[in-house]
């Protein structure tokens, strides 16, 4: 059927460069992510610094997967590696999946790839800020030094959990809705639909030329 | 495309927002639901003992632990596809193509991701058991990734090959 054929192959085409993008953004991302990852801890360190008084020190190490601080008493805590891959994959995901979609200029897809590292950047920012704070209000050997309020700690758990369980998933698909919304719903509508052949009967032969009935092919 | 482009500039901010409502109702249905997720937990550590124990000897399994006499394997929340199932039913339900694509769009990938998450367990409980150094970096990073793939690729199997804007 001609409709399938055109559906699979724009599919094919898709998953095609979405697995090229996949790799090439492994490897940029490679290459780039350590500046990445020291801008968002030394930001996120800052933040840290300014939401708290008490933590007079933060140490950070950026271009290690893992970042020691030390806090007023000494007790050693440690950003949870998983946000850094987290992160990395997000970027590589985020990118790959917009520059992957069709209907859309190679302009649009530099400057859509742009946006989404930008906002991603904030939202890692934010990330690695509250992985901070949860890890250093479990430092067991001074949790008083780290006077966070109970609901703050609450949150901060849930913050903890939800990342664990969305923070790989979710961030590029929502930017892959929210920066290509048009072209992903435009997909949906470039399907063949009813009335593509306007005046056909639903028992004629299918004017695409697969031999079958309008009813069963073009005009299912 | 840019002739595909919608001209209607409400639908798309509405669908975000349903998909962020759906999203966000069932993830707190997920977080507090942990019990009733047990019995699914003890069908997936017996069933993946089921098909270990065609292979291999000395594996047991006792409620959501799977045993072997050189680990325990804890099958516990994160290793159950819940998360691709609500990031595909939240991006489904609300999309707009008609009931019956959304319907089997549904019907399809909730047993396929099961299934794939199946086997991401039986092969993680054999990288425990021939390559346990290799364990964590395969459990938390390689599947992982490999799962996000998965279920993009689905929900993009699902757009691109099936669905239909309803005219």
């Amino acid at each position: 059927m001609c409709a399938d054929l055109d559906k699979k192959k724009l599919f094919l085409k898709f998953f095609g460069a979405l697995i090229l993008f996949l790799a090439g953004g492994f490897i940029l991302y490679s290459i780039l992510f350590p500046i990445y990852s020291s801008l968002v801890l030394s930001l996120s360190k800052g933040l840290l610094l300014a939401s708290n008084e008490h933590l007079v020190k933060v140490l950070v190490k950026p271009h290690e997967s893992v970042a020691a601080f030390l806090f007023q008493e000494s007790p050693e805590i440690y950003i949870s590696p998983y946000n850094v891959y987290y992160s990395y994959m997000n970027l590589v995901f985020g990118t790959a999946l917009i520059a992957a979609t069709p209907g859309e200029t190679i302009r649009g897809k530099v400057g859509k790839c742009l946006t989404a590292v930008g906002v991603l950047f904030v939202i890692h920012i934010f990330q690695s800020f509250f992985d901070l704070a949860y890890v250093s209000t479990l430092t067991g050997a001074a949790p008083q030094s780290v006077p966070y309020g109970e609901a703050f700690r609450t949150f901060l758990r849930e913050a903890e959990r939800f990342n664990g369980h969305m923070g790989l998933i979710l961030p590029p698909f929502l930017l892959w809705f929210g920066l290509c919304h048009n072209s992903v719903l435009g997909i949906a509508k470039s399907s063949p639909k009813k009335g593509k052949f306007s005046g056909i009967g639903r028992n004629d032969l299918c004017p695409c030329g697969s031999g079958r009935k309008y009813k069963a092919c073009c005009g299912r | 495309m840019p002739s595909n482009v919608p001209q209607s500039g409400f639908r798309i901010p509405r669908y975000i927002v349903f998909f962020l409502l759906l999203f966000a109702g069932l993830y707190a249905l997920f977080v507090s639901s942990y019990d009733a997720l047990l019995p699914y937990f003890s069908v997936l550590t017996r069933a993946v003992y089921g098909l270990l124990s065609l292979f291999y000897e000395g594996f047991s399994w006792d409620g959501n632990l799977l045993k072997h006499p050189s680990f325990v394997f804890e099958i516990t929340r994160g290793c159950d596809g819940i998360t691709s199932i609500i990031l595909i039913v939240a991006a489904i339900v609300p999309f707009p193509a008609g009931m019956r694509e959304k319907a089997i769009g549904l019907l399809v990938a909730i047993p396929v991701i099961l299934v794939v998450n199946y086997f991401r367990i039986v092969l993680l409980a054999l990288t425990k058991l021939h390559a346990p150094t290799y364990f964590q970096f395969m459990h938390a990073y390689v599947f992982q990734g490999l799962m996000v793939l998965f279920t993009f690729g689905l929900f993009a199997g699902w757009l691109f090959l099936y669905v239909r804007r309803p005219g």
